[in-house]
């Protein structure tokens, strides 16, 4: 629930998520589940001419598992408070 | 008709194993080929003998009556006795006695899935969704009204219109020969014939003037631009079924969308809206689209428009602002391709029933709420907690979501969220189911995962929840961990050295003790109330136990030569171990905290910041290799963390300090350190400075009678001066050194690697930016310089303007360049006068 | 010494988060590689990871399908979660 409870604070904020097959879509991240499926807001496409089919969609559903990496900005995230909440979750799972 | 059907003779010969094939004329799966009464005599007499059931009636096209087969009746009065007249209304329900209201009730062509009949053994083939799919069992539920099927409680009713106007009956006139075949496709609410289509056609045809016989427009059919849209609102048309009820709006709606199968002649696109919005769902799915969609909500305008065609699309052109043709083309081609992409979702359409929906709600919102929000949702929880706090001046409300009291669902926008769309009631009742569920979960994880139910369990051990934490499928418990036996143990081996930990041990150590910080910040978190006396004694026990956890792993008490770097400078060489400082500190009593700062001052000279201190920068960073110039930046960087970490905790201990303790510590930098070496980096300077400048300010205290403790004691003022000389007779040849203009000199070989002086020629081969730090950096010397300055006796303030003559001077002038930038010249002169000023002199007495 | 810290450290996440803070590198499918700050991992080695370079190895074909020489494209991100379905590896870095 960790990485769930991490993005769930990114809400409203502009991410960009890489996918597996290299396409890299930039929106405003609108929710996410605890599969880390992500829906996005106002998307733009990275590299268009090889993504016409992107052009018409503004909004999307991603899957979780499709993503290869999601890049935000650093001051978005705390991460002094993202280790500690790292070694809360080791600790309850390990125990 | 059979009396197996009506459940009353069940021991009649031959009819009971197999009622269907006995019924005369009938086959029990003819219902879907030809809704007869057989089927129904099939169909109820699957239902089994003897069960009190309720049928709920079904009119499955007005073929039905003629349909019936009247013969086979002979033995009736026999079976039921004498029950008069037969209508050929069939109420196919036990109740005894049919309202009259519904015998009148014409038996209209409407081909609903909302019917409640069904052969038992079937479940509705019809249906258009799950739900219908499976609720067309027979149910014990009394009411048999036509029509009229109430869903259990779907909480999305209210985003779902269709279920009302699709369940009502209509009352439009229709010819029941031209009713579609409900086989041909998925039945919507309501099909309507195509009597009526004409009719509505016919309708909106009169109330729209004709229009223009040849229209360029209507080979470009149903692309209208919001704009035009607009201005046709604008001049004054009125909506085109404005005049009609809402009710037959709807209606209207529907049957000019279905009317796009039959009679597209104007429309390119037809099945869009055909597959969108005949299919009886049309407003839900609308809303969908809209909120996933939001940008295409033109797309629903234009089809309206569509209703009147040619007419309003002739006023378009009168609008404000008309799209050239290659708007419109490119308009038009984005609306189709839209449209294909919706009418190829379409076919997914009501795959879910508003239940499902409701299932699957339920289930996700179990699984993200949970009672302890702090444990499982810790990083959004607290992040969400600072926001707020920092919102709490713009007056902004709580960004939580919060399921129920106590059930934290993290953050997110409330209003964005697909839970928008719910009311508050329902909500309500959400969140009290999601307490149930989570409650039971918890509970069965209790009884389910207990120690004893895991062990010697060699196959899959079932387990609730298992995406939230996958768990080994094996997991016998281990036997109990040992916890803090490793850490004394790092400290075990005999002998009064040892070698230094490694980077793993360090590493583990660390995690430890940020484990004991984090654990002892829950601790203090939940305080018990000050009023449970008991409580607070047994916390204040566990709080002092958990500190002392956390001391020994520190391993302050080591031996001070036990190992270079002792124990604990290795813990503070790490980003994480100076990270960890600052919160240590504010845990440990304040004895721990000098015993802390007396061992770091004694091996201060191990911490890689000193040791390893960064080399002073060239002036042309192309010149070194990449390797260099990534260990120059990783030690940059752990020079600003210590700095940044570390020395304020170590300005606070300080701080608390009496006279005889600070020279102490001076004493110990003087004896156990090459204070020249050491007072070259910038931690060195920071620790000097710190010590110097609270004697200075514990010296000067005005002396309170009021406080006599606060008056230095004779002894250790005489003490302090002691040191204090000894510290200056031994750093004073070196004080030039220290600047960093004047080790970067001192370094300066090769052609090319120029390195900066204080000199301006020097000064400029750095850019602006880089000259200003090297000024901070300077600025952090001349501060130790002054420091010296404030508690050196008189005769030693000349030697040590004497000793920092030179630097003064390159200062002054490279200030009084005009090549300096200004800012930097600024800086220098402030520099200059930070050390001046202790003596009671300025800069501008320096001749130039 | 040793054996007390390999004592305690009963699963291979434990390795992993003695490195929590600090730069790690991570060996990617696709052959990319990946040095970066670790602040977060779980159980699927999700992880996220701030001051990030990035390296993907590509070999070029040419037209005759003989392969070009390797060649090594970079980039920097300020902060990045990584999936955990493509990691091969993790490990500190020196």
């Amino acid at each position: 629930m960790l990485i769930f409870s991490f993005f769930k604070t990114l809400t409203d904020q502009v991410i960009t998520v890489e996918l597996k097959n290299d396409l890299c879509i930039t929106g405003t991240l609108k929710s996410v589940d605890q599969f880390l499926n992500i829906r996005l807001d106002g998307i733009r496409v990275e590299d268009p001419e090889r993504h016409p089919h992107m052009l018409a969609v503004k909004n999307v559903f991603i899957r979780g598992s499709v993503v290869r990496y999601v890049r935000m900005a650093a001051r978005a995230v705390d991460t002094t408070l993202l280790e500690d909440a790292t070694r809360r979750e080791a600790h309850n799972t390990g125990k | 008709m059979s009396g197996g059907f009506f459940g009353f003779d069940t021991a009649l010969p031959g009819r009971d194993n197999a009622p269907s094939a006995s019924a005369p004329g009938g086959t029990v799966h003819g219902f879907q080929a030809r809704a007869d009464a057989d089927s129904f005599l099939g169909g109820g007499g699957l239902g089994g003998a003897g069960e009190e059931e309720d049928l709920a009636v079904y009119n499955w096209g007005e073929g039905m009556d003629t349909g019936l087969l009247e013969g086979g009746d002979d033995f009736n009065d026999e079976t039921f006795g004498d029950v008069g007249d037969f209508s050929q209304d069939f109420q196919f329900s036990s109740q005894p006695a049919p309202t009259p209201a519904y015998r009148q009730q014409p038996r209209g062509p409407i081909a609903s899935t909302k019917s409640h009949f069904h052969p038992k053994a079937q479940v509705d083939l019809f249906a258009a969704t799950e739900d219908d799919f499976y609720s067309s069992r027979p149910s014990t539920k009394k009411s048999t009204k036509q029509n009229k099927k109430k869903e259990p409680e779907p909480l999305w009713a209210k985003a779902s219109p269709a279920n009302q106007w699709g369940a009502s009956p209509v009352a439009q006139p229709r010819t029941p020969t031209q009713q579609p075949a409900p086989a041909a496709r998925p039945p919507p609410g309501q099909i309507l014939s195509l009597d009526e289509i004409e009719a509505d056609l016919a309708r909106t045809n009169i109330n729209v003037p004709t229009p223009p016989p040849v229209q360029q427009q209507q080979q470009q059919p149903r692309v209208l631009t919001l704009e035009e849209i607009e201005s046709q609102m604008v001049a004054g048309t009125p909506p085109p079924v404005a005049h009609q009820p809402p009710q037959a709006q709807h209606q209207q709606h529907a049957s000019q969308h279905s009317i796009h199968v039959p009679t597209p002649p104007q429309r390119n696109t037809p099945p869009v809206s055909a597959g969108l919005n005949g299919s009886g769902h049309s407003q839900q799915q609308q809303a969908l689209l809209d909120q996933m969609f939001p940008d295409l909500g033109s797309v629903p305008a234009p089809q309206q428009q569509q209703q009147v065609p040619g007419g309003q699309q002739a006023m378009a052109p009168s609008g404000p602002h008309q799209p050239s043709p290659e708007e419109m083309a490119h308009m038009e081609e984005l609306h189709r391709r839209i449209a294909g992409k919706i009418e190829a979702m379409s076919k997914h359409n009501n795959l879910m029933g508003n239940s499902d929906k409701d299932f699957i709600t339920r289930i996700q919102l179990s699984q993200l709420a949970t009672a302890d929000p702090y444990s499982s949702d810790f990083y959004a929880q607290v992040y969400s907690a600072l926001i707020r706090r920092q919102q709490a001046a713009d007056g902004q409300g709580p960004t939580v979501v919060q399921v129920a009291p106590g059930l934290g669902f993290g953050v997110g926008a409330p209003t964005g969220n697909r839970f928008g769309k719910m009311g508050t009631a329902s909500m309500q009742r959400l969140t009290t189911q999601v307490k149930k569920l989570v409650s039971t979960t918890a509970k069965r994880q209790q009884s389910n995962m207990s120690n004893d139910a895991l062990q010697g369990a060699l196959g899959r051990v079932p387990r609730a929840r298992s995406q939230v934490a996958p768990r080994q499928v094996l997991a016998v418990p281990a036997a109990t961990k040992t916890k803090h036996q490793p850490i004394n143990q790092l400290n075990q081996s005999t002998g009064p050295t040892r070698p230094a930990l490694t980077r793993k041990q360090v590493m583990f150590a660390l995690e430890e003790l940020y484990d004991d910080v984090l654990e002892i910040e829950q601790m203090r978190r939940d305080a018990p109330p000050p009023t449970d006396v008991p409580a607070v004694e047994a916390w204040n026990a566990a709080c002092v136990a958990k500190v002392d956890e956390m001391w020994n792993t520190l391993m302050v008490m080591e031996p001070l030569g036990v190992s270079n770097p002792h124990p604990f400078i290795s813990l503070m060489n790490p980003l994480k171990g100076q990270r960890l400082f600052p919160r240590l500190l504010r845990h440990l009593p304040q004895q721990q905290c000098l015993t802390l700062l007396t061992l770091l001052i004694a091996t201060y000279p191990q911490l890689d910041v000193v040791s390893r201190a960064p080399p002073p920068p060239v002036a042309d960073s192309s010149l070194l290799t990449k390797a260099d110039r990534l260990d120059r930046a990783r030690r940059e960087a752990e020079t600003d963390s210590f700095l940044h970490h570390v020395i304020p905790g170590v300005d606070a201990i300080i701080n608390q300090c009496n006279l005889g303790l600070v020279s102490g510590l001076l004493g110990i930098c003087s004896q156990r350190m090459e204070v020249w070496k050491v007072g070259a980096t910038r931690p060195g300077v920071a620790l000097f400075t710190a010590l110097l400048s609270k004697a200075q300010s514990l010296v000067r205290a005005p002396q309170d009678p009021n406080h006599p403790e606060a008056q230095q004691d004779p002894a250790e003022l005489e003490q302090w001066h002691k040191m204090f000389d000894y510290f200056l007779q031994i750093i004073l040849p070196h004080l030039p050194e220290l600047f960093p203009s004047t080790q970067a000199q001192k370094v300066a070989f090769g052609p090319g690697a120029y390195l900066i002086g204080a000199d301006a020629a020097g000064a400029n081969q750095f850019n602006e930016k880089e000259g200003l730090e090297i000024e901070r950096r300077e600025a952090e010397v001349w501060g130790l310089a002054a420091a010296l300055a404030v508690n050196a006796p008189e005769d030693q303030q000349t030697n040590l303007v004497a000793a920092l003559r030179e630097n003064i001077l390159h200062s002054v002038t490279a200030a009084r360049d005009s090549h300096t930038p200004r800012a930097r010249a600024e800086m220098k002169l402030r520099n200059v006068n930070m050390f001046l000023h202790g003596l009671g002199l300025d800069a501008s007495m320096v001749p130039t | 010494m040793e054996d007390a810290v390999n004592a305690t450290i009963s699963e291979p996440l434990d390795i992993v988060k003695l490195s929590l803070g600090e730069r790690v590198f991570m060996k990617m499918r696709g052959d990319r590689t990946i040095t970066g700050t670790l602040h977060a991992y779980d159980a699927h080695m999700n992880v996220v990871l701030s001051n990030v370079e990035e390296s993907i190895h590509i070999v070029d074909v040419n037209e005759d399908g003989i392969p070009q020489a390797p060649r090594v494209e970079r980039r920097s991100l300020e902060m990045l979660f990584v999936r955990g379905d493509g990691v091969i590896l993790l490990s500190p870095t020196q």
